[in-house]
């Protein structure tokens, strides 16, 4: 069948139809919800309600906000909860001998040809206690809350000890504080310099400026405990 | 006249229909000119749009802050559990050091004043010297020192415990300190390990039977359970530092 001329002059006219409606239905609808196109009383109520959801998100906003702030707040009091644990831990480390520590002190140093017995070194230790001494170390073992300083007889010879650990010559008690009051503590007229002179111990003291003291292993208890309260 | 065409007449009623609709659309155009044309209608439209926006400005706010109040929660959480564990630390190590009560079994040992064999010396006439009927501060360094070696644990003094580096015993005179604290006698020596080992050390070290044999009123029980007070002094660390990094890799 052969297409007539005006055949495709319709074919033609209705497309352009169909365009054209479909552009209409689409501007009508794009028209008919468009701002524009509202009653002012429609608008004022889309106003409103616009309004509303405003007040509520920035209530939302604002409780969050406080909720932030206070955050931030505990986060910074938490912070510094840390910080003073920290150095309350790093403290005591120091003390109970958790952790080498070092710093200026002195030196007391016995060869041996010193008739040393223990409780001169026990005597020794108690007088830096005396004078501020921060730390203690005998021949680099740690001296700590329970340390005992004692001897040993070995067949015919007797050697001094360090929990339990031998001591042997030069013995070196290292003490940290400050050297001219931990001197001074010592070689004062009277004091335990003198005293040992006299039973021909003479140790040599020397003040320094850093010393290591090395840390030590902690005990362990089995008898004792922290105390229930009551 | 000739006849119309059929495609003549189809054609005439899509363009009239077309014409219906391309009238509409003007009118409408038409229309829509006359009501924007209000002010009234301008504003409230801009305002409404600006309403919008700031709406979703807010509601972006809102989701940022959500977003940053929920990661601050988790690391709170993870804060917390540090506290946690540091505290635990601090209390094991306020344990070692002295700063905390102590109970358990061990020993006590009273020594007191030889005020007896001193009232007979004066009344001997002979010459009399005071120093050898009371307790020294040493004869408490020393006994201290032995319970030490024996494994005490704890120890106190009159009630001052014995702690590192922050406990001497030492004399005024002869006032006896301990923890720089004034005691006076009698003095009750308490230990806190085994009380049998401990209590033969004690017996046959070289500081009680000394005392004992110089008739010292001194004497020595095991018990079952002891109560030893925290040290209440201040610690003394402004000199010593703890040496930096013991790891390798850091300096």
């Amino acid at each position: 069948m052969r297409v007539k001329p005006w055949q495709y002059a319709v074919t033609i006219v209705l497309i352009f139809l169909g365009i054209f409606m479909s552009v209409q239905f689409r501007t009508q609808e794009i028209m008919a919800s468009s701002l524009e196109m509202q009653r002012p009383e429609d608008l004022l109520s889309i106003w409103r309600s616009l309004k509303d959801k405003q007040e509520q998100l920035a209530d939302t906003l604002n409780s969050l906000e406080q909720e932030s702030a206070s955050l931030s707040q505990q986060s910074n009091l938490s912070r510094d909860s840390e910080a003073k644990l920290r150095r309350d831990i790093e403290l005591l480390q120091m003390l109970v001998g958790e952790v080498p520590i070092h710093g200026q002190g002195i030196t007391i140093t016995f060869t041996g040809d010193s008739p040393l017995i223990y409780l001169d070194l026990v005597d020794l230790v108690n007088e830096l206690i005396v004078t501020g001494v921060e730390a203690v170390a005998v021949n680099d073992f740690r001296i700590t809350a329970m340390s005992a300083i004692y001897f040993r007889e070995d067949g015919t010879s007797t050697y001094l000890t360090v929990d339990g650990k031998q001591l042997l010559y030069p013995i070196v008690v290292k003490a940290i504080g400050n050297p001219a009051t931990l001197e001074k503590g010592l070689t004062f007229p009277g004091g335990l310099i003198e005293n040992l002179a006299t039973y021909g111990i003479t140790p040599v003291i020397e003040k320094r400026d850093d010393l290591v003291l090395p840390a030590t292993e902690q005990p362990d208890w089995h008898y004792a405990f922290p105390a229930s309260k009551k | 006249m000739r006849r119309v065409a059929g495609w003549q007449v189809n054609l005439t009623i899509v363009c009239v229909f077309l014409g219906f609709l391309l009238a509409w659309q003007y009118q409408v155009q038409a229309s829509r000119q006359e009501s924007s044309g209000t002010s009234q209608n301008t504003d409230l439209v801009s305002l409404i749009e600006r309403m919008e926006m700031e709406n979703q400005n807010l509601e972006v706010k809102i989701a940022d802050l959500r977003q940053t109040i929920d990661s601050a929660q988790s690391r709170a959480e993870e804060g917390k559990s540090t506290l946690s564990s540091l505290e635990q630390t601090l209390r094991r190590l306020q344990v070692q050091a002295g700063l905390v009560p102590v109970e358990g079994p061990g020993i006590r040992i009273l020594l007191d004043d030889n005020n007896a064999g001193a009232q007979a010396a004066k009344e001997s006439g002979l010459p009399y010297n005071p120093e050898k009927f009371i307790i020294h501060d040493k004869d408490i360094l020393y006994l201290v020192n032995e319970l030490k070696a024996y494994g005490a644990e704890a120890i106190a003094v009159n009630g001052q415990r014995i702690t590192n580096m922050m406990s001497d015993v030492r004399c005024v005179g002869t006032v006896i300190l301990v923890n720089s604290t004034r005691l006076a006698p009698p003095f009750v020596i308490e230990a806190i390990g085994s009380p049998e080992r401990l209590y033969e050390a004690v017996l046959t070290g070289s500081e009680y039977p000394y005392l004992k044999a110089r008739e010292f009123p001194v004497s020595i029980s095991q018990e079952e359970l002891l109560t030893l007070p925290a040290h209440s002094g201040s610690i003394n660390m402004q000199i010593a530092r703890p040496v930096e990094g013991g790891v390798a890799g850091e300096s």
